[in-house]
């Protein structure tokens, strides 16, 4: 079976064959009958309930629902092109080279991506520089704030682009803010180093216009947001000429449209044909070396767009895995006579063509794609909503607009979240070490199940005493664990640690990923917290969680605020943990005392006696 | 390009003709279309010999067999192939590689054969997305057991548990070779192929395809066309694979009073590739023994025109005949060279009164042994490299003691040259790191001596080639450069160094070759950049 199908237009290729491609052309019929690329284009209100752009279809709707990023759309940015430019020059005419970007989701993802294309030179594939100018701080980890928040050089040169309001974009708002202001910035200077995105109107825009922030226009917390300032404000900032990035978009439009030969479609019955005909597992072959690192930025959308329809497990070399009937597998620029499935071609027309075939798998799915609430509040209040799954598609209208939203937003940092937040205070001082081991029974954080490791780095394990009965170490937690998985389960390791790959936790967590495949020979996928989508309508009930946390080393305070930046990221990670176990999901909490010699612990046990 | 064509001209066009109506009216191509394989000699009678000429069938079998393992490889994001084999394996699979006509020119292939311990680093740098290829015929060799030590520590020191690294590792060996058992004790995958297959003539087979399929060359094609020109090689007429065998053979058999014809110059457009080296590696170990032999040549090597009568040249796929100069023109796809090529040594074999099946094993083991002894006595200690007979410039120089005259490195290599017999050739044997070769020393050193050069680097190339500088006609003369080691890999768990293990490579090749009596320079650069630098002006100096 080494032939293969293949769909090609502008540059864009997707080729298929085997089971994959009966199953996609088993779903083709269905969605030619019900003329999905044609109320894709025209932005069908029916398609999904939640993501109606027009007043008029919506007739109880108070205000136009425009703060929907319709899959596929480079339009609307272009709009804004002239208002990126102007930034731009005023970023560059002020000597401000790097960007920060405080976001999460998918736009977060694509801006990141986009940075990191953006070093190599699309027609040779020679890189332009050697560091991307774009940092992400999408968790509520201290050390990659720290490490903006004390380099002094990117203190001076830095932008910062806060898209989404929660608590944790406001406390990371805060604290560069105050950064800034402690290297003697005047309240003006530090007030233009600061773009929000938010819509016209709401009172994020203007709590951000009274503070002498730029506003620009656009929302966050969008699956279907790759193309949408949220994305292209930070990257056009770092560098990116996103104005070609549109053309490249736009030129695939057409194709779009088809009823054949439409990559979107094609690859979008791929993916939806592939899970329902049971195999709801992707693997996304990211090879860095060939295409651009796209597979994070998939998987966020992917797994948005489906609500957990799809598992997608990103592989990036080296995470052993066995196909199997449940799997799939898609090659970024891979091989069509070898690979499942492949697609490959220009970025600015893959981001297109992507979230189009996410919306298509999305409908094959039943899943609408709109209900998907990012979160970019935090975590124990969305996690209570979450444990409904329904709740959120019952907000068709009224209660999702954008007002209701920022009402979330605004009570969220004072209430429920700053509530367990606060608990998490130790004393005084801007870098005082969060022990949770020091914390008061009946705290939130619980008391372990049991510890292993010496005093001094001690790993504390929580547990369900169901999940783990008389198991005493590190390799009996991971086995039972592993054991709890069903036949066609899989294992996620939520980290709630630094990302980053040598400053970080980042290679750490992804060893441990590689070894806990080949330990159970079932796919591993890694989530850095707080995790996301918040728990989705299905999907999950074949997981079972590995969730990390760990003490910070330094910590830093919110000014104004009586909680720091790592009680925020735990109090995410115990409504995770919570949520998971409401929904009966096996899951263990290890918290690293210290987080170095912790993930060497796991690493170990992990290896050992498989 | 479908149709397959061999056009040849001139002197050599009468011999090619005598030489195939001979073939023909002896029955060689009827026996080679019945696999009977008696004609070569009792010692081949094993039917096996000629199991080659099945391999364009019997391996669509393998490309079933290898989906699974393809898939685990694709799913688990292995993209970086290192193939670990010398010689003719490594070859074979090189060739077919690159005869897949880059189907996924990205694809990422090291090869390691023992020639420059920089590529190694290449390696060490991916290895979260690498899987090894241990390609070895016999058995172990000593850099076969040297890398796989060397990867497995890294993949340990990457974190890697042993399942983990057990996953990482295929094994291409013969049925119960000693290679084979102890992968199956390492839990490696092993690929298995018939141990009475001449492994110069493997190219289609497991140890050709298995790399070739796992770094992404679609090989169906290349079978597809091999399998084509099968049915060719049975007629008697037309047979483009016995005329190139007839050209090949009887070029190399002494005319009645002229000149023989045993070294063949092979041109591929844009330059020599890997079909080149297996091409090369077929021809010397199928024919050269027995004090015969066809000398295989690249074009870089050559004095220019019409200098040597015993030359003669043959293109791979020419734009037109008028565009070569060569004698003899040969259009076939890519797939099917392989199948031509061994067939045409067959013949010429045959011609030659050589067994063309018969494996350099024995040339192969002996030096291997060699260097192992030498390994083994230096212990921790430094190789007996012996005194060097001077120093000239920070380029130590061994050679006889009759074969200098001044003690100048130019007064040595000029010794050397002049002992290159009237219808030998020199060979330029490197062991060094990094880019230098003979190829840059060929062009100069030819023009020098108004005879042809060859060259080739590290252990791998008398390993592929080594049976006819040893066992042929025995006329060249030897010019090795060995060079201290820059950047060097320890092996784990044995006293030596990857570098330590070329240089006793070399000094074990230079034994052979003078235990056969021929003529052998060394030098051994201290600074291999800049006494490579010399070496070129010294090869430029007209005198």
């Amino acid at each position: 079976m080494r032939g293969f199908t293949a769909v090609s237009a502008e540059d864009v290729r997707i080729t298929a064959r085997g089971p994959v491609r009966e199953a996609a052309e088993r779903v083709l019929g269905r969605l030619w009958i019900d003329e999905v690329p044609v109320r894709l284009a025209s932005e069908d209100p029916t398609l999904w309930p939640s993501g109606a752009t027009y007043p008029e279809s919506e007739p109880g709707a108070r205000e136009p629902a425009s703060h929907v990023c319709w899959p596929a759309q480079p339009g609307p940015a272009r709009a804004l092109l002239a208002e990126i430019g102007a930034l731009v020059e005023r970023g560059r005419a002020a000597g401000l080279t790097d960007v920060v970007l405080v976001g999460s989701g998918p736009q977060a993802r694509a801006a990141e991506l986009l940075a990191r294309s953006g070093l190599r030179d699309p027609a040779t594939a020679a890189p332009r520089a050697r560091r991307t100018p774009l940092t992400v701080l999408d968790g509520r980890d201290p050390a990659p704030l720290l490490r903006v928040s004390l380099d002094e050089g990117l203190l001076h040169r830095m932008l910062v682009v806060i898209t989404g309001e929660s608590a944790g974009t406001d406390a990371l708002h805060r604290i560069l803010a105050q950064a800034l202001r402690d290297k003697g910035l005047s309240r003006a200077e530090v007030a233009e180093r600061f773009v929000f995105l938010a819509e016209p109107g709401s009172p994020g825009a203007a709590r951000a216009e009274k503070e002498g922030h730029t506003v620009v226009d656009g929302v966050a917390g969008q699956v279907f947001g790759a193309l949408s300032p949220a994305s292209l404000v930070p990257a056009a900032l770092a560098g990116v000429d996103v104005a070609e990035l549109l053309d490249v978009a736009t030129s695939v439009l057409p194709s779009l449209t088809r009823p054949e030969n439409n990559p979107g479609l094609v690859l979008g019955a791929i993916l939806g044909g592939c899970a329902r005909a049971g195999r709801d597992k992707v693997v996304l072959g990211d090879f860095p070396a060939r295409s651009a690192g796209l597979g994070p930025w998939i998987a966020s959308l992917l797994s948005g767009a489906t609500h957990g329809g799809l598992t997608p497990v990103v592989q990036q070399g080296g995470l052993p895995l066995a196909p199997a009937d449940d799997l799939f597998q898609i090659a970024l620029d891979g091989r069509p006579h070898q690979d499942e499935a492949t697609v490959s071609g220009p970025l600015g027309a893959q981001l297109v063509v992507w979230e189009y075939a996410a919306a298509v798998a999305a409908y094959l799915l039943a899943a609408d794609p709109f209900a998907t609430r990012i979160r970019t509040g935090p975590g124990p209040r969305q996690t209570r909503t979450a444990t409904d799954p329904r709740a959120n598609t019952a907000t068709d209208t009224p209660a999702d607009t954008p007002a209701d939203t920022a009402t979330d937003a605004e009570t969220d940092p004072e209430e429920a979240d700053a509530e367990e937040a606060r608990t998490g205070e130790t004393g005084p001082g801007d870098t005082g070490t969060a022990r949770a081991g020091d914390w008061p029974a009946g705290s939130p954080v619980g008391a372990p199940a049991f510890t292993v490791g010496p005093a001094t780095d001690v790993i504390e394990v929580h547990a369900d005493e169901k999940l783990l009965p008389s198991v005493r170490d590190l390799k009996g937690v991971l086995d039972g664990l592993i054991g709890a998985m069903p036949p066609d389960g899989y294992v996620t390791v939520m980290a709630y640690l630094d990302r980053d790959r040598a400053q970080g936790q980042g290679n750490g967590v992804r060893r441990l990923a590689a070894l806990l495949a080949s330990r159970c020979g079932r796919p591993v996928t890694v989530e850095w917290g707080p995790f996301y989508p918040v728990f989705p309508d299905r999907g999950i009930e074949k997981g079972v969680f590995l969730i990390l946390t760990g003490n910070v080393m330094h910590d830093a305070a919110v000014p104004d605020k009586r909680y720091r930046l790592s009680g925020l990221q735990l109090a995410d990670a115990l409504g995770d943990v919570r949520g998971l176990s409401e929904r009966g999901r096996p899951v263990v909490r290890l918290h690293l005392h210290n987080r170095w010699t912790g993930i060497a612990h796991l690493l170990e046990a992990a290896r050992g006696g498989a | 390009m479908s149709g397959f064509d061999v056009l040849t001209r001139g002197e050599v066009l009468d011999t090619a003709l005598k030489a195939r109506d001979y073939l023909i009216t002896c029955g060689v191509p009827a026996a080679l279309a019945a696999k009977d394989p008696r004609l070569w000699g009792r010692r081949a009678v094993d039917h096996s010999r000629l199991g080659w000429l099945d391999l364009p069938e019997s391996s669509q079998a393998l490309l079933a067999q290898l989906d699974d393992l393809v898939a685990e490889v694709r799913y688990s994001g292995l993209d970086h192939l290192v193939l670990v084999g010398l010689g003719a394996e490594g070859l074979a699979a090189q060739a077919i590689i690159d005869a897949g006509g880059g189907a996924d020119p990205r694809g990422d292939v090291t090869v390691l054969d023992g020639a420059d311990t920089a590529a190694l680093d290449t390696v060490l740098k991916r290895l979260d997305r690498t899987l090894v290829i241990l390609s070895s015929k016999a058995g172990v060799s000593i850099e076969g057991d040297a890398y796989r030590r060397v990867l497995v520590q890294a993949f340990r020191d990457h974190g890697l548990s042993e399942q983990e690294i057990a996953g990482r590792f295929v094994v291409i060996t013969d049925h119960g070779s000693p290679l084979s058992e102890f992968a199956g004790q390492c839990g490696y995958r092993v690929g298995l192929t018939d141990p009475y297959l001449p492994g110069h003539f493997g190219a289609l087979s497991a140890y050709g395809l298995v790399p070739a399929i796992l770094a992404g060359t679609d090989v169906a094609p290349l079978l597809d066309q091999a399998a084509a020109a099968s049915s060719s090689l049975a007629r008697e007429d037309d047979n483009p694979g016995l005329l190139l065998g007839a050209v090949l053979g009887g070029c190399a058999q002494p005319p009645p009073g002229g000149v023989v014809r045993d070294k063949m110059v092979l041109r591929e457009p844009g330059g020599g590739s890997a079909l080149t080296g297996w091409i090369s590696q077929l021809l010397a170990t199928g024919t050269g023994k027995r004090g015969r032999g066809i000398l295989p040549l690249d074009p870089a090597g050559l004095p220019g025109t019409d200098t040597c009568p015993d030359l003669h040249g043959i293109a791979v796929n020419p734009q037109s005949p008028a565009a070569t100069d060569a004698d003899t023109s040969l259009w076939a796809p890519l797939g099917a060279q392989f199948l031509l090529w061994e067939y045409a040594t067959a013949v010429a074999g045959w011609l030659m009164g050589v067994n063309p099946f018969e494996s350099a094993h024995d040339v192969i083991q002996e030096t291997e042994d060699d260097a192992a002894t030498i390994l083994q006595n230096a212990g921790h200690g430094p190789l007996p490299t012996g005194q060097p007979s001077f120093v000239d410039g920070g380029i130590e120089v061994y050679t006889e003691p009759s074969g200098f005259d001044s003690y100048s490195l130019a007064g040595g290599v000029e010794a050397l040259l002049r002992r290159v017999p009237a219808t030998g050739y020199l060979s330029i044997l490197t062991y060094l790191s990094g880019d230098f070769s003979g190829r840059y020393l060929a062009p100069s050193l030819a023009r020098r001596i108004r005879r042809p050069v060859a060259y080739g680097s590290g252990p791998g190339y008398l390993h592929g080639t080594g049976s006819f500088h040893k066992d042929g006609p025995r006329n060249g003369a030897f010019l090795v450069v060995t060079g201290a080691d820059l950047a060097d890999h320890a092996v784990p768990g044995r006293p030596y160094t990857l570098g330590k293990l070329q240089l006793a490579r070399a000094l074990a090749d230079v034994r052979a070759l003078r235990r056969r009596g021929i003529p052998v320079l060394r030098l051994h650069l201290r600074d291999p950049i800049e006494g490579a630098g010399r070496l070129i002006d010294i090869a430029r100096d007209a005198r």
